[in-house]
């Protein structure tokens, strides 16, 4: 690549997300300076938006490849399908499955990050939704691939995967979770809570622990009841505790996107999609890994009703916020800086900030996009011919 | 009369020490008059007085039953904890029992005889929803009608002032319309609403949610209901029992998460044990149980409670809550969605007298109504 790219006009999303018109300088991979370059030549992005690249910190998969199953090939269809939607970091996320899947997905995703270039979105981790979570909200995860907590597990799955585990989902109310997840902290790794039954007190125990995200919130977990709040209760009135929102406006309604972001605040939620291998494809009938699931107004289920993921991305989840009266500025915040924030990556992304990673997304007025930049070269650029 | 270096709870819920002046049972002027004499008042806190829009008795006293004794002692009661506004609630009942509590309660305000000032009347008992009617009976399930309501706004003077209903119910649309006319404030409690009908209803003109969370349809992220909708609206104020029994503290701070504190209001909804001993009661047929401060029936239905909107005050700032936020919850936002706001609900000038003094450990020296000492610390 050349070492350096300046990009002119845009209205800028700095990192105090407000939008400014102005210049971005890129060199070597990180932006180097913003500013006016009055002057000096560059890439016109005139009536543009320049955003920081979105963050996909939950997901499956997406264009009939499902990391569970995906080689090198399906990973790089996945990262470029996620880069034509603005996402330019993704966190793969692998499920409780049988041991032999898990292996085999977790030493494949952390080949890809070592290796790096993707020619898409980069993976810079890894996110483990299981095998310690809870039977009685289990969603679609099997019973037989629950596990107990343990930490001799925990290491064999990280040692598996390179150390490339950045975060993992757990129910708190599992004996040893504690240990587990106090453990997990002080490797770095991110402890969500979530496909739980816990109750208010030991959630809080679990965020006194260490955790600080709650996955897909609502889903997966016991509902709010006011004498007995539970983990929603603890999760949404916590401030040390991030939520995900799926903002496929299926999963969870509209109303009640709005009301987490009300509770939480606009630096407290991070938008997922937890897409599954349909995002991308047709809509209707697949049948993998032995399970058939129907894809249908953007949402996977299984034959029993039971919801398993979605077919839309974060993209999608920035557009359903907008729709619903949230500002752009913040929409964006809660798929890049918040979700960057809670993986521990917000020194190298999720915002447009001098040294950080030049990863952007470039948007028209409607939000469609028109280009996406990962280290400062573009892995997306949209063309009419297409 | 003018009440010095009192830290004062001011119009826009700042503490600042001042001058209070009083004239004519008005606040007729803040500010500081150093030379002029006064009363003392340098060891207290100086609040608004605190409006109770949902509470159904205390002190042995049940409004359904209480004569203009029964009426004052109740009033008695609320003053001694700082409420200066007090708006009787009528539950469910026969139209016998709701006719004479409507012309006692009446009465009562005509006469002004009593220490709280009765602003006014809350219909907590026509339309309810026989699912969500909580301890209400069900044989008291009427349909909306505007004849009805228009019935017992004759029997009360024009005192009703807030009237509970059911959205969902046939013909509810067209009462909270005609009720809007007539200026009276619709509430949406007892109630199985989903979340598009308590939209019409918000459109109607619906401004308070009773009760929040008790009695309704519970929340569900993919059928969101009455709560998803009160929640979200900032056209809607929500009421929240503040006993820590109807909701978990856990809640309540979800609550002012989610509203703000412009737009939650505290209430007890304290029935006639308040103030009486722990024990067993029967009234009216019922047998209520009190225990650890909760009422229930013997079927373990919550009946109301016997704490006072001032304990619910200090439970929000037990959560965490500042003082002068749990305050104002208790105080301008319920005179606000009842409409009395140009008149109460704040420290401000031409606002009546309403106030009381309180030490940091709430032990209440005196309460004012309309410039008039209605109680006084070591008195009863």
């Amino acid at each position: 690549m050349s070492t350096e790219l300046i990009l002119l006009h845009a209205a800028v999303l700095q990192d105090d997300f407000t939008f400014r018109t102005c210049d971005v300088r890129i060199r070597q991979g990180k932006i180097a300076e913003i500013g006016s370059f009055t002057g000096e030549e560059g890439l016109n992005l005139s009536g543009r938006y320049l955003l920081p690249g979105l963050v996909e910190s939950h997901f499956h998969g997406a264009v009939g490849e499902d990391f569970h199953e995906a080689d090198r090939e399906g990973i790089r269809k996945i990262a470029a399908y996620e880069a034509a939607h603005g996402i330019t970091t993704i966190i793969p996320t692998i499920s409780s499955s049988r041991d032999a899947v898990v292996e085999y997905s977790l030493r494949t995703v952390g080949e890809a990050i070592r290796e790096g270039n993707t020619g898409g979105s980069a993976i810079r981790g890894i996110h483990l939704e299981g095998p310690f979570l809870s039977d009685a909200r289990k969603g679609s995860h099997l019973t037989i691939y629950l596990h107990r907590p343990s930490i001799e597990e925990l290491d064999r799955l990280d040692k598996l995967s390179g150390g490339n585990v950045r975060s993992m989902t757990i129910a708190p109310e599992l004996e040893g979770a504690m240990d587990v997840i106090r453990y997990a902290c002080s490797k770095k790794i991110t402890i969500q809570i979530g496909h739980t039954a816990a109750d208010y007190a030991t959630t809080i125990k679990a965020i006194d622990a260490g955790a600080t995200v709650a996955t897909h919130t609502f889903n997966g977990m016991e509902p709010l009841h006011h004498r007995s709040p539970g983990v929603l209760g603890a999760v949404l009135t916590d401030d040390r505790v991030t939520c995900e929102m799926i903002g496929d406006l299926v999963h969870v309604q509209g109303p009640v996107l709005q009301l987490i972001y009300r509770a939480k605040g606009p630096e407290r939620v991070s938008l997922v999609s937890d897409s599954m291998y349909g995002a991308g494809l047709p809509e209707g009938e697949y049948t993998r890994q032995g399970r058939t699931r129907t894809v249908q107004g953007g949402v996977a289920r299984l034959p029993d009703g039971t919801i398993s993921g979605s077919a839309r991305t974060i993209l999608d989840g920035v557009r359903n916020l907008v729709g619903l009266g949230i500002p752009l500025e913040q929409a964006v915040k809660a798929a890049s800086y918040n979700p960057a924030r809670t993986l521990g990556l917000a020194a190298s992304i999720g915002s447009i900030a001098v040294s950080k990673e030049a990863d952007f997304v470039i948007m028209d007025k409607a939000l469609a996009v028109q280009a996406t930049l990962v280290g400062g070269c573009f892995v997306y650029q949209y063309s009419d011919t297409k | 009369m003018l009440l010095r270096n009192a830290r004062v709870l001011q119009e826009d819920f700042v503490v600042r020490r001042c001058d209070v002046r009083i004239r004519a049972g008005r606040i007729s002027e803040i500010g500081s008059f150093p030379s002029e004499k006064g009363l003392d008042a340098a060891d207290y806190f100086l609040f608004p007085g605190l409006v109770e829009s949902h509470f159904h008795g205390a002190v042995g006293e049940d409004f359904h039953e209480a004569d203009q004794e029964g009426i004052r002692k109740i009033a008695a009661f609320e003053a001694a904890r700082g409420i200066t506004t007090i708006i009787p609630t009528l539950a469910s009942a026969s139209d016998e029992v709701l006719g004479y509590s409507l012309k006692s309660i009446s009465r009562a305000i005509k006469t002004r005889t009593a220490a709280s000032a009765i602003r006014g009347i809350h219909l907590e008992c026509l339309y309810f929803s026989p699912q969500y009617r909580g301890s209400d009976f069900a044989h008291f399930l009427q349909r909306p009608s505007v004849e009805k309501l228009e019935r017992f706004i004759q029997l009360s003077e024009g005192h009703i002032r807030s009237m509970t209903l059911a959205p969902e119910l046939e013909g509810a649309m067209d009462v909270i319309r005609y009720a809007r006319k007539r200026g009276i404030t619709i509430q949406l409690g007892h109630t199985g609403a989903d979340y598009e009908t308590a939209m019409k209803a918000i459109e109607a003109g619906a401004m308070v949610a009773t009760h929040t969370f008790n009695a309704m349809v519970p929340l569900h992220h993919r059928a969101p209901g009455i709560l998803g909708a009160v929640l979200t609206d900032d056209r809607v104020t929500c009421e929240m029992i503040g006993d820590l029994i109807h909701l978990h503290g856990a809640v309540l701070q979800l609550l002012c998460r989610v509203k703000g504190m412009d737009r939650v209001s505290l209430v007890s909804d304290s029935m006639y044990a308040a103030g009486l001993p722990e024990g067993t009661y029967t009234r009216e047929g019922r047998t209520c149980i009190i225990h650890k401060g909760a009422v229930r029936l013997p079927d373990g239905t919550i009946s109301g409670s016997t704490f006072t909107l001032l304990d619910g005050v200090k439970n929000l700032v037990e959560l965490g809550i500042p003082v002068e936020q749990a305050i104002k919850a208790a105080s301008l936002n319920p005179a606000r969605t009842l409409g009395l706001s140009d008149r109460i609900g704040s420290i401000s000038v031409g606002k009546e007298a309403d106030f009381f003094l309180t030490d940091e450990n709430w032990r209440i020296q005196a309460t004012y109504v309309g410039g008039e000492c209605v109680y006084r610390r070591g008195t009863v």
